[in-house]
């Protein structure tokens, strides 16, 4: 498996880099990671110079996409949903190249790597708890307290066991997918090496890549939605 | 309700069951976790351990509870307008 993934290594060939303080591997997601920034900076700038009434190639692409979450944010979050828009909609992009670029023969996906996916997470954890903060202050722990005041302390705790499952599980699914995913191509490489794992990885490319970055943002949303409206919901509940 | 919005709705809701069963297991792992550590730092053992664990299970129960209230409020909601329920 070790000598597999570097002798195809393109990242590594043009950009011998070993960062100091990293093991290769390490080294390597990190360098992918740029690669995949680099991309998506380049899309971005490439398509707002040549914006057109009509869209034409990937600028279709791309708005359809940014369509599709804007409609999913203002749904989920509400009326504030778009402000947090900026956030979930790099998450979805970042991902979702950064999961495409591993279907690329001579690159590994950087969310192949738990390190990748656990600095996706906590951004996303520490963001909706301080949105939570700043929007209720310091009653938004009274929603972590339940509905009887007795039972509050106990409540409290599990509330915070089950909060902080949250950016361990955003993170162990996309990881484990993706990681899954490139062991089962390096399995049927083993087998043959044109065939099969080209079925495998367009499967792969139209199912769990794109679903992964979706669930991600999608869930981004969701505890967005519950940081900002707990105490409104409840009221409705 | 129309199709789409129907569709958005079966969505939303894939995506928060699909979080189900991940989120049952890791808040019971993370429970015991925190429970194990407060051992080890006050020799405690099994104390801890014990009590942080039913509260993790309890935690994760919860989780799956709410999110399964919620989503059977929701298609309730949706097909109430319709003709015959």
């Amino acid at each position: 498996m070790e000598n597999g993934t570097e002798a195809i290594n393109l990242i590594q060939t043009f950009l011998p880099l070993q960062l100091p303080g990293l093991t290769p591997e390490q080294s390597l997601t990190v360098e992918t990671t740029w690669f995949v920034m680099a991309i998506i900076i380049a899309a971005a700038v490439f398509l707002s110079a040549t914006l057109r009434q009509v869209p034409r190639g990937l600028q279709n692409v791309v708005e359809m996409l940014v369509g599709f979450l804007e409609n999913f944010i203002s749904d989920i979050v509400g009326p504030r949903g778009p402000a947090y828009f900026p956030l979930v909609a790099t998450i979805f992009f970042f991902i979702l190249v950064a999961n495409y670029i591993g279907l690329i023969p001579g690159f590994v996906a950087p969310t192949s790597s738990i390190n990748t996916t656990a600095a996706c997470a906590v951004v996303v954890f520490v963001f909706y708890q301080y949105i939570g903060f700043k929007m209720h202050g310091i009653k938004y722990l009274k929603h972590f307290m339940g509905p009887i005041p007795v039972l509050a302390p106990i409540f409290f705790v599990m509330e915070i066991i089950s909060q902080l499952a949250r950016p361990l599980s955003l993170s162990l699914r996309l990881f484990a997918n993706l990681t899954a995913g490139e062991l089962i191509i390096k399995i049927l490489m083993t087998f043959c090496v044109v065939g099969l794992p080209v079925v495998w990885m367009c499967w792969e490319s139209l199912l769990t890549d794109w679903f992964q970055a979706f669930i991600f943002s999608l869930l981004t949303m969701i505890y967005l939605a519950g940081a900002i409206a707990s105490d409104h919901e409840e009221e409705h509940a | 309700m129309d199709e789409p919005e129907n569709k958005k709705k079966e969505t939303l809701w894939l995506a928060q069951i699909s979080s189900l069963g991940i989120a049952l297991v890791l808040c019971t792992l993370f429970g015991f976790g925190i429970g194990y550590f407060i051992d080890s730092k006050l020799h405690t053992s099994p104390v801890f351990a014990l009590i942080f664990l039913v509260l993790g299970i309890a935690a994760g129960f919860i989780n799956v509870f709410r999110t399964l209230a919620q989503g059977d409020r929701k298609p309730r909601s949706g097909n109430s307008d319709r003709p015959g329920r």
